[in-house]
């Protein structure tokens, strides 16, 4: 078993729309599977490893057994479900290359699709399948009342409190994925917005309106990470991972606030930056090397946060640095989430498609939205409020 | 809806709720000190015997110094607003209530806990706002501590 570097060999994406009814779950994690593979130019038969996201119609916590063999994957290292939300597809790339690195696996497949419009319908509302899936403490924090949103939401609040990020700032982040969306044939959302149209959309939970909560729809998406010397003979350019780091703090938002007291992270200063700091380490990159940068966005205060924790600016400056969005445009000082993101992309698989579009850019494959000469790129997800991030540095080969 | 969905759905609503369809919390092994206290209007929180720290939600073992040993200890019931959302589209069970304000309040003996400030309008509540608790009487088991403006219950205590 010899060292091997890791690279994304291939990428999948199924049909994403705000509801999918003619195709099961199942369906559309195998519509990204297919896809992926195509993508890569693999024979299915090279697969060797599976890193599945949470969530399934046979409700299993073992679903990667299941899946595995619906796929007939018979003989594998390694064979996983990772339920970690919005963080999976960066958790799954970095255990993924540890397969690979390691000489355990050739080529490791991680896919997530879910259905939210299933679980989020007019007569229940999300919060009830957040309290029967015992997340966000259903003793301590949603006999309070709070929505997904709100979680986010005092996030946001004390960083106004602590920084003066101020709602134009919050507003701007949404706009400027939009911008980026319309760009983007996928993208569910593709006209234009401005900050006054988000400011005036209904408050759902202060300082959040509903434009700049993410979207909540049907999707699926799938990568390949292969060997570097293997996928040089396959139909893509390799996407070399040049470094990649976690980093993990808490779940409940109480234990979060109070934070570490010997790191002082906090709600507005979060272990991303840690694992961003890792990242970079690795790959021998600063900040401002990057082309582009893909996050979390489900909540317009994330992508701020975001380019405090990953360095891109000093902390407390992550709404003077997107301004009026202009900078984290296409076109702008650093590119954010080229894809529109949550907000204006696609929400399900969460955060996936952060390192799909990186992927995409770093080919010269991103068509209307492609920045020019696309060398470098940092692509991230995050879960758990702000708990739990991956951040990973990605360069064509 | 999916059978996955419905499963958990089905899960969702086995838990008990107030009759406006608000979700009470379970009553377990490691919170029972807790909630019975807040029943007696008296919040008591654990606290570490070996290192002294306070420590929320309840656990078996201190965070800090992993000691097994708690006190229940009777909290000021005082604090400052951390953060706050005002939450405009309700959660089953607070459609009468909305505007209702969603908070984290750091309480004085440290933890910092998520609760509902009342007693207070959207143009007055502040990060920072001294708060005191009081409690919600939800069922024969369950009294949700919440929080008022310190001044709201002077206000109260003079009329």
């Amino acid at each position: 078993v010899t060292a091997q570097s890791a690279v994304i060999a291939g990428v999948g994406v199924s049909r994403i729309a705000t509801r999918i009814t003619d195709r099961t779950l199942l369906d559309l994690r195998l519509d990204a599977v297919q896809a992926a593979v195509a993508d890569a130019g693999l024979d299915h038969h090279d697969i060797d490893g599976l890193i599945i996201g949470e969530g399934s119609e046979s409700f299993n916590e073992r679903y990667h057994m299941e899946f595995a063999e619906v796929l007939g994957m018979f003989d594998k290292g390694l064979c996983v479900t990772a339920p970690m939300g919005g963080s999976m597809p960066g958790y799954g790339l970095e255990v993924a290359r540890w397969a690979v690195q390691s000489g355990h696996c050739r080529n490791v497949l991680i896919v997530q699709g879910r259905k939210e419009s299933d679980a989020h319908t007019r007569e229940r509302s999300y919060t009830d399948l957040q309290s029967s899936l015992n997340m966000h403490y259903p003793d301590y924090e949603l006999p309070y009342g709070p929505l997904m949103v709100s979680f986010y939401a005092v996030v946001a609040q004390r960083h106004m409190h602590e920084f003066g990020t101020t709602p134009e700032q919050l507003a701007a982040v949404p706009v400027a994925l939009r911008r980026n969306a319309s760009l983007n044939p996928i993208a569910l959302f593709r006209d234009p917005i401005s900050i006054a149209d988000v400011l005036d959309s209904a408050v759902i939970s202060t300082p959040f309106h509903r434009l700049h909560c993410c979207m909540i729809n049907d999707g699926a998406a799938a990568m390949i990470v292969s060997s570097l010397d293997q996928a040089r003979n396959l139909r893509q350019r390799p996407i070399r991972v040049l470094g990649s780091a976690g980093g993990h703090s808490g779940y409940f938002t109480g234990f979060i606030a109070n934070g570490d007291r010997r790191g002082g992270h906090s709600l507005t200063s979060t272990l991303a930056a840690k694992a961003a700091q890792a990242a970079l380490a690795e790959a021998g990159c600063v900040p401002d090397e990057m082309d582009l940068m893909t996050t979390s966005d489900s909540f317009a205060i994330q992508p701020i946060l975001m380019l405090e924790d990953y360095g891109f600016c000093a902390k407390g400056e992550g709404g003077p640095f997107v301004g009026d969005g202009t900078p984290i445009s296409i076109g702008g000082r650093l590119p954010v989430n080229p894809h529109g993101g949550s907000l204006s992309c696609t929400h399900a698989p969460t955060n996936f498609l952060n390192y799909i579009e990186a992927v995409w850019q770093l080919r010269g494959q991103a068509g209307e939205r492609q920045i020019p000469d696309a060398r470098l790129a940092l692509a991230a997800s995050g879960a758990g409020i702000v708990s739990t991030h991956y951040v990973s540095v990605l360069a064509a080969d | 809806m999916s059978a996955w969905t419905q499963q958990h759905y089905n899960t969702a609503w086995a838990r008990e709720r107030t009759s406006e369809g608000r979700l009470l919390p379970s009553i377990t092994r490691d919170n029972e000190g807790y909630w019975k206290s807040c029943k007696e209007h008296s919040m008591r929180l654990q606290r570490c015997t070996s290192c002294a720290l306070f420590r929320f939600y309840p656990t078996p073992i201190c965070p800090e110094c992993w000691s097994r040993d708690w006190n229940w200890t009777t909290t000021a019931g005082v604090g400052t607003v951390y953060t706050f959302s005002w939450v405009h589209r309700p959660a089953p069970g607070f459609a009468s209530l909305v505007p209702y304000a969603y908070a984290l309040v750091e309480l004085a003996e440290g933890p910092i806990m998520p609760t509902n400030v009342v007693h207070v309008s959207e143009s007055s509540l502040r990060v920072g706002m001294p708060v005191q608790v009081s409690y919600l009487d939800l069922s024969d088991k369950i009294s949700l501590p919440v929080f008022e403006p310190v001044a709201a219950l002077s206000e109260a205590a003079g009329r």
